[in-house]
């Protein structure tokens, strides 16, 4: 208040003076942050004179000039501005902070360099429009907001991982996530142990709370990411942490915001409610898989005839008695209330506290954050809590000392999902529409007495499981409920650096870095669960990874001429990263107990894992960067590597150079073109192979089929053999080799800008396990043998529509293509990387990889379905490729209108062209459980003796046909023309060729396109001096957030096509009883002291 | 000056470092790289006992109409005519790599130390593996597996070739088995005894001139073959899940409960003495057996019958053919007898035959295979005395519809086989051997019938030998053509 009575005194006086000299003023004001925080040491200059000023401590400054000239205020960490002075002689200022200096960015390394000099396409992400997203992990919320970057979340479960991928993948086999690296540390965003089945797992991403970031920028060249050599591949995601800033004498800053978001499922699948559980027609119940059973509408209604004198019964927790079903007679419709009763709202809140400051000889950011999830699905839970600080203290001019540490624990609940029959959806969806499935648990008597106390009941154990027999499905509430995939997270990243400025040209940096997380997980299935035959089954694991990076670096500026500058720094790294499994898990239970004690299984049944594993590599690098005029920019880098993994410790090079041309300089008035600059990059990256894999090992004795029956010699005497993977001593990092050409143009002070980038690369020396044919001796060989490529532009826009003190509306948007090919692939056709036996995603030459493969029809030499002897398709002997589920292109348009404190903005994003395999309503043809299944047609008395089944019967002798009152038959099921005229597909169709378990699974997959509301933000910001005044609040800010509001898709799976079942693996487009994925309704509140 | 001793020191430093940084880490700590004769043994035998009775055997079955698929892929598996390559990838890369590979690694490891015995014994292993791939898939690699580094591409030679290379294999096995120098240690399946291993090579080679119809030499090795019950080379299993059960019973009742039942199987009806198809007569009855093998009515998965996958251990009920530890035959005692009783009909004629065959049922009469133990199945009827030579007279109880006496003989030996190789490949190279003497009655509504395995996506995939155009599920091998 009273800074503010001084600046309008000041004010008052100013403008008296005015009045007396009309030629050099003096002027003043007061430099304040976004936030409205007062700025001390803001450099001010009147340009173009060496006269100049600093603002105090108060953000206050005063400076003489002339009316015709600029101010220029400058402070590091913020955008410089500049004003015309006119007559104005009161020029308050509001810096904008929170990114970086224009000119100056932050490289791979987390070194701060001169932006000009790199030419490669870099993506800068504010860490508000991460922050702002809803979503609680960083990966999600980079979603739309950057050409090139696709980001997939496996499902909506809480915390669950999410895909990134930078321009198209370029490895097949080896992990496709981009190295991550924090405040110079590279660090883990491992996701360990995505399969088919099980839970969806976290990312290791996750951990990190959004709000202590103060920026990304991701660098999607293979250039700009060269000073990473081997571990630069799928590019380098470079995440800045906040700094203390903005205060002098060590004042804090205290920030505390709170979320509270309610979330929901952003789509619902439908299943069919006319026909009930049974087969033919007809009600089976207790045991019966299908919904082929008669329609329900037509049942005598009233309560189901039972048999109470039945011996063989269920008593619910509740009390309620289940007896045999003689007379299925309710017409009562369960299929709502089943879903509600495990999918429904999910809510979480967070919390966040942080305190920053600076000195003259530092700065501190700390922060707290809390966040509390309780997914959409019963019993699914998330809940982070972490730490961090971050300080820097300068000893003198000198010598600066940086430290950052962060801690996260998380401690989750995860729900079985996928192809697995303890799966949530696996039992929800087939669970036919006349089964309640909402008592679940209870006791269950044969011949009159108790037999098994806790019995699971489910659609296909209509009475309760017995001792030691599966329930087949898990009723969903028994998954939600009764089992439980608890798993803790601990980690620590702390990173410590030392600059030691040893000349004018030189500083000396010496930095370490420790990545180090545990997560423990248990999953456990208590007697009477469909694992194990319901015998019980618990497993955990420990998994352990520690990452050390070390880096000694010397870096510096040389101005060789006015118009000559050379950059350079040079360097070596060293690298250890260390992981380890260890665990166990039993089986077939001795008492029925859901505490966790090996002793509760016979020692036969006991079992025990170990892996281990270590990985080096060392590295020198170097790097000069060569200006002219601030005009021409030539960049080049080397890095020389050798690692652990490589065979006979080779060393391998990868260069890089980049050439920028800022050609807006050759024009005379840049007020129209303010910015015009043209890139041209090559590089060269490598992606490391696995560990260990030089040699040929003898291993355990043990093997397994598809369907799950297998031996281990562990059970007789124990036994070794040969691995049949052979080993492969001359390995080498696959290499990709980049080139990039681009162009950034900036209009009318940049007010609207637009890049674009054109990329090639290959991946030659690829990586994988050549399935080779088992007559060699083995089935596989680990080997550098395919080569990949990718092509592809981006697209970058942003106009400020309107732009006033109190107005600005921006839009903004993103376009990118790519276009792989697997260029080559050796001794074998096809690789499989992730799904099932039928339908699964691969690598196969000449094509994307990750296509889509799997059963076909048998086809003519015409195309035309080859027909068997009833007129029904056929299968064709061998698998091939049945889509490609990689989008042509990828768009993301949003905009952003803000006047006065009012911010309202929303993004869109979009998907075109990737193909998905439903295979969800596939098995649910077999089942009958898809509305496709329940339609019903009605024939001619003539035609229903013509039109035939899939198992030869005609329409009319099926046991479900009803015949009308005027000759006509009327049939559950479609009729469709092969070729050989109109055939019935019924229960015998669909369970055989038609439905998803069946050979063909090409009828299955559809265009994945998509659009997706992906946001809308409202928010306002108080900056009321009251507030001030009374409260002592800088300000606060509040916002309401839609996140993935609504979504198109081309073809309705009834689920968002955007998951996949396989999270981050290499496996894509995959749809097999994904848990759903969220839509969410947000509010938060941020406070500023 | 400071300085220059600090960079110096820092120089110095880091080089020697670097040197050695990354040497010498990349051998897994939890993998060893080799393992003595002693430890290999069991490998190659339990790889061989798991292929032979796990997912292709039933897929046989429903091809066969022994059993029937009755919830998801099963379902469409029924159908023949829906069998792709995928399906066999996993019965020809644990035969191929598992058994036949580490055999010759045995083998290797064997000639090495001059232990003849274990060598002899890995090359019964490998030719059973080899006979049985070759009898289901017809032309297949031979002299050129496992030589990677010389043969990425191994040929598939000719079927006779192979059968002949198998001969030859076994002939040296049994050379090296009886020269016997050195034991077997640890071995799974006759604990050492090289006489047993010598009897059971007799009897796989009388199998496999039986699949090129060289009756006499099938009769002669047959009769060298295995001579008594305890002769038997069983799959053994246990009771612990995903170690050693029984794979049928893995699959039937732990991972895939309810995907397989027998329910409107053929088998169960000819057993089970409520059907017309009852194949039980006055000197015969079926009651354990077919107890033995089926399940009717339990209810437990599917209604109907279901492959009898009782046990002691889950069920608290006698054992069955399909049970969590029952141990299931490879090379058998009763196939020896089946393949005398076969060739003796076919070389010597009716009377030879049905004496041979009598000799065999004598053998079940004393409740051979029809119960784990060899003595029948949980106090059931069983009965099979000797036919005479009026039984297989027109009109006698095994020629209802009048043929000759030679093929009704025929023909009740080879529904006995398809009853008693319930589960085994045997009964499916038999189907297509005979056309079908055994007048098998498969499932209805599709067209044809099995004749042969696919050749599986692995090889179509990676081995450019591979024939084309590749051979349907309907032509038949070159030994049946």
């Amino acid at each position: 208040m009273k800074s503010k009575y001084k600046v309008l005194l000041t004010l008052f006086m100013a403008f008296v003076v005015q009045l007396g000299f009309a030629q050099t003023n003096t002027i003043t004001g007061t430099v304040t942050d976004d936030g409205g925080v007062p700025l001390p040491g803001v450099n001010i200059v009147v340009k173009g004179t060496s006269s100049g000023t600093q603002t105090d401590f108060d953000g206050n400054y005063s400076i003489a000039a002339s009316g015709n000239s600029i101010l220029v205020f400058s402070y590091v960490g913020f955008k410089e501005e500049e004003v015309a002075v006119g007559t104005s002689t009161v020029i308050d200022m509001e810096l904008i902070g929170g990114e970086m200096l224009e000119e100056v960015i932050i490289n791979a390394l987390g070194i701060e360099v001169n932006r000009a000099t790199q030419a490669s396409s870099v993506s800068d992400v504010a860490a508000s429009a991460v922050q702002s997203s809803g979503e609680t992990s960083i990966a999600k919320g980079l979603s739309g907001k950057a050409s090139g970057v696709q980001i997939i979340s496996s499902s909506g479960d809480a915390g669950s991982s999410a895909f990134i991928q930078i321009r198209g993948q370029s490895t097949i086999t080896r992990s496709l996530q981009p190295l991550i690296v924090v405040d110079g540390i590279p660090i883990s965003n491992d996701e360990v142990g995505a399969g088919v089945g099980g839970v969806t797992q976290q990312s290791r991403l996750g951990d990190l709370n959004p709000n202590d970031i103060a920026d990304v920028k991701i660098l999607k060249g293979a250039s700009a990411a060269a000073l990473w050599g081997a571990r630069a591949g799928n590019g380098v995601i470079v995440i800045t942490t906040k700094k203390g800033k903005g205060l002098g004498k060590g004042d804090l800053q205290v920030s505390i915001s709170s979320t509270i978001s309610f979330d929901q499922t952003n789509d619902e699948l439908d299943t069919q409610n006319i026909f009930g559980q049974g087969s033919n027609g007809a009600y089976v119940g207790l045991t019966q898989a299908n919904s082929w059973g008669d329609k329900i509408s037509l049942r005598s209604g009233g309560p189901d005839e039972v048999d109470t004198s039945s011996l063989d019964y269920f008593v619910s927790r509740d009390g309620t008695t289940y007896y045999p079903i003689i007379s299925k007679n309710s017409t009562e419709d369960f299929n709502n209330s089943n879903y509600d009763a495990v999918i429904n709202q999910g809510l979480y809140l967070e919390n966040n506290v942080s305190l920053s400051g600076a000195t003259e000889s530092g700065n501190y950011f700390m922060s707290v954050s809390d966040l509390k999830q309780d997914g959409i699905i019963d019993e699914n839970d998330y809940n982070r809590v972490s730490l961090r600080l971050n300080g820097e203290f300068k000893l003198n001019d000198k010598i600066k000392f940086t430290g950052t540490s962060t801690y996260s624990q998380i401690n989750s609940n995860r729900i079985q999902q996928g192809s697995n029959t303890s799966g949530l959806l696996l039992g929800l969806y087939r669970t036919p529409a006349d089964f309640d499935m909402r008592n679940y648990l209870g006791t269950r008597y044969a011949d009159g007495v108790v037999s098994t106390t806790n019995s699971q009941r489910s659609y296909r154990r209509g009475l309760g499981t017995l001792d030691g027999e599966s329930p087949i499905y898990n009723n969903p509430l028994w998954t939600t409920n009764v089992q439980s995939n608890p798993n803790t997270v601990e980690r620590y990243i702390m990173g410590g650096q030392f600059n030691y400025k040893a000349t004018d040209w030189m500083t000396l940096i010496a930095r370490a870095g420790l990545d180090h997380y545990t997560d423990e997980r248990k999953n456990f299935f208590p007697k009477n669960s469909s694992e194990a035959n319901g015998s019980g089954s618990a497993t955990e694991r420990l998994y352990t990874s520690t990452q050390t990076n070390i880096d000694f670096i010397a870096q510096g500026d040389l101005l060789i001429s006015d118009r000559f500058n050379f950059g350079y720094l040079a360097g070596l790294n060293y690298n250890r990263r260390l992981s380890e499994t260890r665990g166990g898990g039993y089986t077939n239970f001795i008492l029925d107990s859901y505490k966790f004690f090996y002793t509760n299984a016979t020692i036969a049944n006991r079992s025990t894992v170990i892996g281990e594993s270590e990985v080096r590599i060392t590295a020198g690098y170097a790097q000069a960067n060569l200006s002219f005029d601030d005009l021409l920019f030539l960049n080049l880098t080397g890095r020389a590597e050798t690692a652990s993994t490589y065979g006979d410790a080779k060393t391998f090079f990868y260069p890089s150079a980049e050439v920028g041309f800022q050609f807006d300089k050759l024009l005379g008035d840049q007020t129209t073109l303010s910015n015009g600059k043209l890139r041209l990059t090559y590089g060269q990256v490598g992606i490391e192979p696995a560990a260990y894999a030089t040699n040929t090992y003898f291993v355990n004795a043990q093997g397994s089929e598809g369907y799950g029956p297998a031996y281990d010699a562990g059970a007789y005497d124990g036994s070794f053999v040969r691995s049949s993977v052979q080993g492969n001593a001359n390995l080498e990092p696959e290499k990709k080799t980049e080139y990039e050409v681009g162009i950034d143009l900036g209009f009318f002070n940049n007010r609207a800008t637009l890049s674009g980038t054109y990329y090639y690369n290959e991946t030659t020396d690829a990586l994988f396990t050549v399935a080779i044919p088992g007559s060699t001796g083995f089935s596989g060989r680990y080997a550098n043998a395919a080569s990949l490529e990718n092509k592809g532009f981006e697209l970058d826009l942003s106009v400020d529509v309107i732009k006033s003190e109190d107005f600005v509306w921006n839009v903004y948007g993103n376009f990118s293509t790519n276009q792989n090919e697997v260029t080559s692939l050796t001794g074998t056709e096809s690789l499989f990387l992730n799904g099932f036996t039928g339908v699964s995603s691969r690598a196969v030459a000449g094509e994307p990889v990750g296509v889509l493969w799997g059963g076909r029809y048998a086809r003519n030499d015409d195309n035309s379905l080859a027909l068997d002897d009833l007129g029904f398709p056929t299968v064709a002997l061998t698998e091939g490729v049945l889509g490609d589920p990689n989008p042509d292109w990828r768009a993301g348009v949003g905009t952003s209108i803000s006047y006065k404190g009012f911010t309202l903005s929303t993004l869109f994003d979009a998907s075109v062209g990737g193909d998905v395999w439903d295979g969800t309503n596939g098995a649910l043809n077999n089942f009958g459980r898809t509305p496709e299944t329940a339609n019903e047609v009605t024939v001619s008395a003539a035609d229903a003796q013509t039109i035939i089944a899939a198992n030869g019967a005609t329409l009319a002798s099926r046991p479900q046909a009803v015949i009308n009152a005027d000759g006509t038959y009327t049939i559950r099921g479609n009729i469709r023309d092969f070729g050989a005229g109109p055939r019935l597909l019924d229960q015998a169709y669909y369970t055989g060729i038609g439905g998803g378990f069946g050979p063909v699974g090409e009828q299955f997959i559809y265009d994945g396109s998509w659009v997706k509301w992906r946001q809308l933000t409202l928010s306002y910001n108080f900056t009321n001096d009251k507030l001030k005044e009374t409260l002592g609040l800088k300000n606060i800010e509040l916002s309401l957030t839609g996140r993935n509001l609504l979504y198109w898709s081309k073809h309705d799976f009834g689920q968002d096509p955007e998951s996949n079942l396989t999270g981050a693996s290499n496996g894509r487009g995959l749809q097999y009883f994904n848990n759903p994925n969220t839509r969410s309704y947000l509010g938060t509140i941020s406070i500023n002291f | 000056m400071k300085n220059l001793y600090i960079l110096t020191f820092l120089s110095i430093f880091i080089a020697t470092s670097c040197s050695n940084y990354v040497e010498d880490l990349n051998d897994d700590p939890n993998q060893p790289v080799d393992a003595g004769l002693e430890n290999i043994v069991q490998g190659v035998q339990l790889s061989n006992q798991f292929w032979q009775t796990g997912e292709s055997n039933r897929t046989a079955m429903l091809w066969l109409n022994q059993a029937t698929g009755s919830d998801r892929q099963y379902l469409a598996l029924n159908d023949w005519n829906t069998a792709q390559s995928t399906i066999f990838d996993g019965i020809w890369n644990e035969a191929m790599v598992g058994t036949i590979s580490q055999a010759q690694v045995l083998e290797n490891k064997a000639n090495m130390l001059g232990n003849t015995s274990t060598l002899g014994m890995a090359q019964v292993i490998e030719a059973n593996a080899f006979g049985t791939l070759t009898s289901l898939f017809g032309d297949i690699p031979f002299e050129q597996v496992n030589k990677y580094e010389e043969f990425p591409n191994p040929v598939y030679q000719p079927q006779q070739e192979v059968y002949a290379g198998i001969q030859e294999l076994l002939n040296t096995g049994i050379a090296n088995l009886t020269d016997g120098a050195g034991d077997i240690p640890n071995d799974l399946v006759y604990t050492g005894s090289n006489e047993a291993w010598i009897t059971a090579a007799y009897t796989l080679k009388a199998r496999y001139f039986l699949h090129v119809k060289d009756y006499a030499a099938a009769l002669s090795n047959a009769q060298q073959g295995i001579s008594s019950a305890d002769g038997d080379y069983k799959a053994y299993y246990d009771t612990t899940y995903g170690a050693d059960f029984n794979p049928f019973y893995s699959f039937l009742v732990y991972d895939r409960p309810g995907y397989m039942s027998a329910a409107d199987a053929y088998a169960p009806k000819l057993l089970d003495p409520s059907t017309t198809l009852y194949r039980g007569n006055p000197k015969t009855d079926e009651s354990a057996r077919f107890a033995f093998s089926y399940i009717n009515g339990a209810n437990l998965y599917n209604s109907g019958y279901e492959l009898n996958f009782y046990s002691q251990f889950d069920w608290e009920e006698p054992d069955g053919k399909f049970g969590t530890n029952t141990d299931m035959p490879l090379i058998t005692y009763g196939e020896s007898l089946l393949i005398i009783a076969e060739c003796q009909a076919r070389l010597n004629g009716f009377d030879s035959g049905l004496q041979a065959y009598n000799t065999y049922r004598a053998l079940l009469d004393t409740g051979y295979s029809i119960g784990v133990d060899n003595a029948g199945y949980n106090d059931l009827t069983f009965n099979y005395d000797a036919y005479t030579a009026a039984d297989f007279a027109a009109n006698g109880i095994e020629n209802a519809d009048g043929i000759s006496q030679l093929d009704a003989l025929l023909r009740e030996i080879y529904e006995e086989r398809y009853v008693y190789f319930n589960g085994h490949y045997e009964s499916f190279v038999d189907m297509n051997r005979t056309n079908n003497i055994a007048e098998i009655q498969l499932k209805a509504g599709f067209s044809g019938n099995a004749e042969r395995f696919v050749y599986p996506q692995v090889e179509v995939n990676g081995n450019t030998s591979i024939p084309t155009p590749l051979p349907g599920v309907q032509d038949p091998t070159p030994v049946n053509q």
